[in-house]
């Protein structure tokens, strides 16, 4: 077990921000930590690294205490902030190497690492720029490539596509796979249910500072009573046809919204020939129809009864 | 890793800007200001030659070259009329007439016709004197008396060690403030220490680097800046500017390096205690360094002397004061008691702000990130 995290408790105060927190993390995992802003994500990441004093319970990394002290650990992790962690005096190269050079003091070493994690990240053709010459994407790379310099065994990635483009977001993610395939284990918080789903072979979804579901996506979906929802733009639906579009086997909800039906289908179930057989016969004019599989934002809203992003 | 910290920050210390300006040229825009401020004033104060005129052409010979010997006059030789026109225009403090005795005339009253009158009384009473021995004793001419005879010198040049210029307090102050200013340069090392200050700070923080290790690598890059920039607004008050510091240059570079270590632990010590965003550990030890040089006199001297005779326990614990105290002492005083006790004091604070600041930093914990 890479990290194992035990009846963690963490208070702001009144406010109980980690509540009896239990994780337990595989080596080679991606694993992501979903949960709305607020829900102790990062909480849990500052107690997992010793930063945070918390109030009860254990972290174990690598199967050892972790405390602020246990350098031999703290060696072993990459820790990417949310918030971008860099020197603006100093230039991409320098940052890198700075930071690498607080866990590898071998400077001939040190090069080579500091060389493959800006290759890695794609900024060989700005090593010389200042952070302050770089977009935003650029800087969220910048601060990827001084956490995973030194190759460590664990990497913690928080929230580290907070305001980026979608061509930066989608190299950052493919760079994390291709850490994933290196063998690193990975830790990932985020509140883009996409992201998670896409990136992490296990899900743990956070709300109030307790893990409400842990799993595969497939496992995390299935927990859940409604299966693929149908979407058809179609025009005035009356409310008996509506009714009797309930009345059909395997649905179980129907809604009709700004010339928008949308069919939820129980859990396992496949209604779309069926729907699409009965608009038809009905004569309803329709434009486009097409389904969608169950979210992780669905499980979320059916654990909690709130979206994800609200 | 402690020099590899020490390099960088060295890099990220001289590639900024905001700190360059303050660590650096604010200093000495300020000397310069103070220099153009200070000496137009030491110039007004400075003696001015009296304008005389003198009438009796050969027979004030006598008068002239004494009055010569004194450098207190300019002496302009003119007919009564010319003398009587120069004075009523106000060109000259007085007319001298020659003859037994020699007839003063003066423009009016003031420093410049007592100083003149004051003259005229003091070479009278010698040259009846001297009379009164030629004619009673002659012999005394011939064994030198007139060697052992006070004539009297008006203009004296101060030499050091009487207090002659007060206005190079105000740029020891100055230097003073420049020393006490790398406060605000270490608070910001503890800051990159401490995980609830920053991102940057907590990714430090979470690297397997040493706490202590990391801040003394900073510190210690921070204290070389800071004492080279004391070094050259020193070169410059004293070597561009002209201000004295005296000739015992071991002593005033020790006075530095110890002022650069207490103003350095003293930021530590401001940086450990409060949780405070940086920005306000900074305003704080801006103001707290003015208010300081306030007190050891940098807006007048006389602060300075008040403080000393009325709180003379302020004096000692004032930082500013004890830096610009130090330097004062080795340039007026030929003992070095006062030099060492502040120079002493200094290094003692330096010791108990960079413990104070060690104890708290060594376990700090964070409740909130």
């Amino acid at each position: 077990m890479v990290v194992k995290i035990e009846n963690l408790v963490k208070r702001y105060g009144k406010l109980i921000a980690l509540d009896h927190l239990n994780l337990q993390i595989r080596e080679g995992e991606i694993f992501g930590l979903l949960g709305p802003n607020g829900s102790g994500k990062t909480t849990a990441i500052n107690c997992m690294l010793s930063l945070l004093q918390y109030d009860k319970g254990s972290v174990q990394i690598f199967g050892k205490e972790m405390a602020p002290t246990a350098y031999d650990l703290k060696r072993e992790i990459g820790i990417v902030m949310q918030n971008v962690a860099v020197f603006d005096e100093l230039t991409v190269r320098q940052n890198v190497d700075y930071f690498c050079g607080l866990y590898v003091t071998d400077r001939n070493r040190r090069r080579g690492l500091v060389k493959q994690a800006i290759q890695f990240v794609g900024l060989e053709e700005y090593e010389k720029f200042l952070p302050k010459k770089l977009s935003g994407g650029l800087l969220r790379r910048l601060n990827i490539a001084c956490g995973i310099a030194h190759r460590p065994r664990l990497i913690i990635l928080d929230e580290p596509t907070v305001a980026v483009d979608p061509q930066s977001r989608n190299s950052i993610l493919e760079g994390i796979r291709q850490l994933g395939r290196e063998g690193a284990t990975v830790i990932y918080t985020s509140h883009y249910m996409e992201e998670v789903e896409q990136l992490c072979t296990r899900i743990a979804i956070l709300d109030q500072g307790r893990v409400i579901a842990e799993g595969t996506k497939e496992e995390l979906k299935s927990m859940i009573s409604v299966g693929e929802k149908i979407v058809v733009e179609a025009f005035g639906v009356s409310e008996s046809a509506l009714e009797a579009l309930r009345a059909l086997p395997g649905v179980a909800a129907v809604e009709y919204c700004d010339e928008k039906l949308t069919v939820r289908s129980e859990r396992g179930g496949s209604n779309l020939t069926r729907v699409a057989a009965f608009i038809t016969e009905q004569g309803i004019g329709y434009g486009r129809i097409y389904s969608e599989l169950p979210t992780l934002n669905d499980v979320f809203l059916e654990i909690t009864g709130k979206a994800l992003r609200d | 890793m402690f020099w590899h910290v020490f390099r960088y920050k060295i890099v990220c210390m001289l590639r900024d800007r905001l700190t360059l300006f303050w660590t650096f040229l604010f200093p000495i825009l300020l000397s310069v200001l103070f220099y153009l401020a200070f000496n137009n004033i030491t110039a007004e104060e400075a003696f001015q030659k009296l304008p005389v005129a003198v009438v009796g052409g050969s027979d004030a010979a006598g008068l002239r070259t004494v009055m010569d010997e004194t450098e207190l006059f300019t002496v302009t030789e003119a007919t009564a009329a010319q003398a009587e026109e120069l004075l009523a225009r106000g060109e000259v403090t007085g007319v001298l007439t020659a003859g037994d005795p020699p007839v003063l005339t003066l423009s009016g009253e003031g420093i410049d016709q007592t100083i003149l009158s004051s003259f005229l009384d003091a070479y009278e009473q010698t040259r009846a004197t001297l009379g009164r021995i030629a004619r009673e004793n002659p012999q005394a001419l011939a064994d030198g008396v007139l060697q052992a005879l006070d004539t009297g010198r008006y203009i004296e040049s101060v030499p050091p060690g009487n207090g002659a210029d007060v206005s190079v307090v105000l740029f020891y102050t100055l230097l003073a403030m420049t020393c006490l200013l790398g406060g605000t340069l270490s608070c910001a090392d503890v800051a990159n220490v401490q995980a609830n200050q920053s991102a940057r700070a907590a990714r430090q923080a979470a690297s397997p680097a040493h706490k202590m290790k990391l801040y003394l690598g900073m510190a210690l890059a921070t204290f070389a800046v800071h004492f080279a920039s004391v070094l050259l607004v020193f070169l410059f008050i004293s070597q561009v500017l002209g201000v004295a510091f005296g000739a015992h240059i071991g002593y005033i570079l020790l006075l530095c390096f110890v002022s650069c270590f207490a103003s350095v632990t003293l930021g530590a010590m401001v940086g450990a205690l409060t949780k405070r965003s940086e920005n306000v550990k900074v305003a704080f030890l801006v103001a707290f360094t003015l208010v300081c040089c306030f007190f050891a006199g940098m807006m007048s001297p006389d602060i300075k002397y008040l403080v000393q005779y009325h709180a003379p326990v302020l004096s000692y614990i004032n930082p500013a004061n004890l830096v610009s105290d130090g330097f004062y002492a080795l340039y007026f005083y030929t003992s070095f008691d006062r030099y060492f006790v502040n120079l002493s004091i200094l290094a003692g604070f330096g010791v108990v702000f960079g413990l104070v600041a060690y104890l708290i930093l060594r376990r700090q914990r964070y409740a909130s990130v």
